[in-house]
């Protein structure tokens, strides 16, 4: 059963399917995450403009002051790649907002946001995921 | 001059109407012109629009054989399908007018022995075929309107030794390059294209290469053909080149469409609008003008907001009479994995 999202507006440019953090500087709105930022889930698939091939260029989900789905803790959604990813994996953003393995030891902190429920072999690839929001301290090496 | 006695041939002045006005030109049927065989036609209101283009991925999308990732458990949530979505994308065209044009004085035109006007709206007419005829073989040819797959030289195709032309029995050259191609074109359309929508154009001079390679001489040999080949009465419009209508399968276009390349004056230069080294394969599926608001896989499509328009009006102000072929068109390849280029081939 998915949790329920609340509606956002965008406090910045976000790229579809990129991991969303809560904008600090004003109320209900999100940007796009940077690395192992604590997440608010991920934004929409689609697009804000019309994909018109000779006048876009960019591909966003929003720009700042623009509505924007966003999926949270549960649902199920794409999620770009940042890296090679197994499924099962826990990701974590990396510094434009893709998912990435977080990692397993270390001392620090892992924010993480998603499941992935499929394979991933390099960046740039819509792996399916189940948001998980969750800040698990890896096993120290 | 001196004064001369009468003969049989010299006692009245030669003229036009001894021959009935016989007109020798070369109309070509505007009809005959190959290029509604390879692209299809769109009629659209608007000079400039878009037309929508999907990705081909997710009708086949089968991640695992298991099927795992579809199932759906009794009581459990069903599936959102978030993630199940075919993307997509606008496509500009933008037709361009063109007018094929022509202006003679009345003087000429009643002077004349034969319909001069209506002689130049015909000649005006074939250009305009012409014309779209190069519009279409541009875009065709250019390597970069095609998936980077779906562009090889003829010799370059694993299995191949040579060109087209240098092809034996036992190398089985063009057999192999046209299955590869339509391998290439199922596998990127998601065999959405049938093989019977396919056909590979090619130029006469090129058709003539072909009709000497041992492996089509062996091809013809071994088909019910065979007889009618070595009368020279092949079935079919290609006949005139020993091929039959089919090879392998595939429908074979000849164009044969010729352009002249120099100004008046010059010395005339004549080519084919489709070069002999670069024939290419494309859907040409439905009739010659296809529907604008139905899914279209057709390679090539015309785009055509006015369908040749023939214009004559006199001036009677400057007593000559305009004459004007408009075409308000533009070519476009919009299905370029339903394609494949061949260069190299001769």
């Amino acid at each position: 059963m998915s949790g329920q999202s609340p509606n956002y507006v965008a406090g910045g440019t976000i790229r579809p399917s990129r991991f969303v953090k809560i904008d600090t500087s004003a109320d209900d709105r999100v940007v796009e995450a940077t690395a192992n930022d604590a997440l608010a889930g991920v934004a929409q698939v689609g697009t804000n403009r019309v994909p018109l091939s000779d006048l876009v260029s960019t591909s966003n989900a929003a720009i700042a002051g623009e509505q924007l789905k966003v999926y949270g803790e549960g649902d199920f959604c794409h999620l770009e790649a940042g890296a090679a990813i197994a499924n099962g994996e826990l990701l974590k953003s990396d510094s434009v907002g893709r998912g990435v393995p977080a990692l397993t030891t270390g001392t620090t902190s892992q924010n993480v946001g998603a499941r992935a429920l499929e394979t991933a072999s390099a960046a740039g690839e819509l792996v399916r995921v189940q948001v998980v929001l969750d800040s698990p301290r890896p096993t120290v090496a | 001059m001196a004064v001369v006695s009468p003969s049989a041939s010299n006692t009245f002045i030669p003229d036009h109407d001894a021959t009935n006005n016989m007109v020798i030109d070369f109309a070509r049927n505007i009809k005959k012109f190959a290029v509604n065989r390879y692209a299809q036609i769109i009629p659209v209101d608007k000079i400039v629009g878009y037309f929508l283009k999907m990705t081909i991925e997710e009708a086949g999308r089968i991640i695992n054989t298991s099927l795992d990732n579809f199932s759906w458990a009794d009581g459990h949530d069903a599936p959102t399908g978030e993630d199940g979505l075919e993307s997509f994308e606008f496509d500009p065209y933008k037709c361009r007018r063109y007018a094929y044009s022509f202006r003679l004085g009345d003087l000429t035109i009643s002077q004349a022995d034969w319909n001069i006007v209506a002689q130049h709206a015909s000649i005006k007419a074939r250009q305009a075929m012409t014309a779209r005829t190069q519009l279409a073989v541009t875009e065709l040819t250019t390597a970069g309107n095609y998936d980077a797959s779906h562009v090889s030289a003829v010799s370059a195709i694993s299995g191949n030794t040579g060109n087209w032309a240098q092809s034996t029995t036992a190398r089985q050259d063009i057999k192999r390059s046209l299955n590869f191609a339509a391998e290439a074109i199922l596998d990127d359309t998601l065999a959405a294209v049938e093989l019977d929508d396919l056909v590979v154009v090619i130029n006469s001079a090129l058709a003539a290469e072909l009709a000497q390679t041992q492996e089509i001489v062996d091809y013809i040999k071994g088909t019910p053909h065979s007889l009618a080949q070595i009368r020279g009465e092949l079935p079919g419009e290609n006949a005139m080149y020993g091929l039959p209508n089919k090879l392998y399968g595939f429908p074979i276009i000849v164009e044969k469409t010729r352009k002249v390349t120099t100004i008046k004056g010059a010395t005339t230069a004549r080519s084919q609008v489709l070069a002999t080294g670069t024939p290419f394969m494309a859907a040409r599926p439905g009739g010659l003008i296809g529907v604008a608001d139905a899914p279209n896989f057709s390679t090539c499509v015309i785009f055509e907001q006015e369908a040749m328009t023939v214009e004559t009006v006199r001036d009677a102000d400057n007593r000559r009479t305009k004459g004007r072929v408009v075409d308000t068109v533009v070519a476009a390849v919009v299905a370029p994995v339903s394609g494949f280029l061949f260069t190299g081939a001769a």
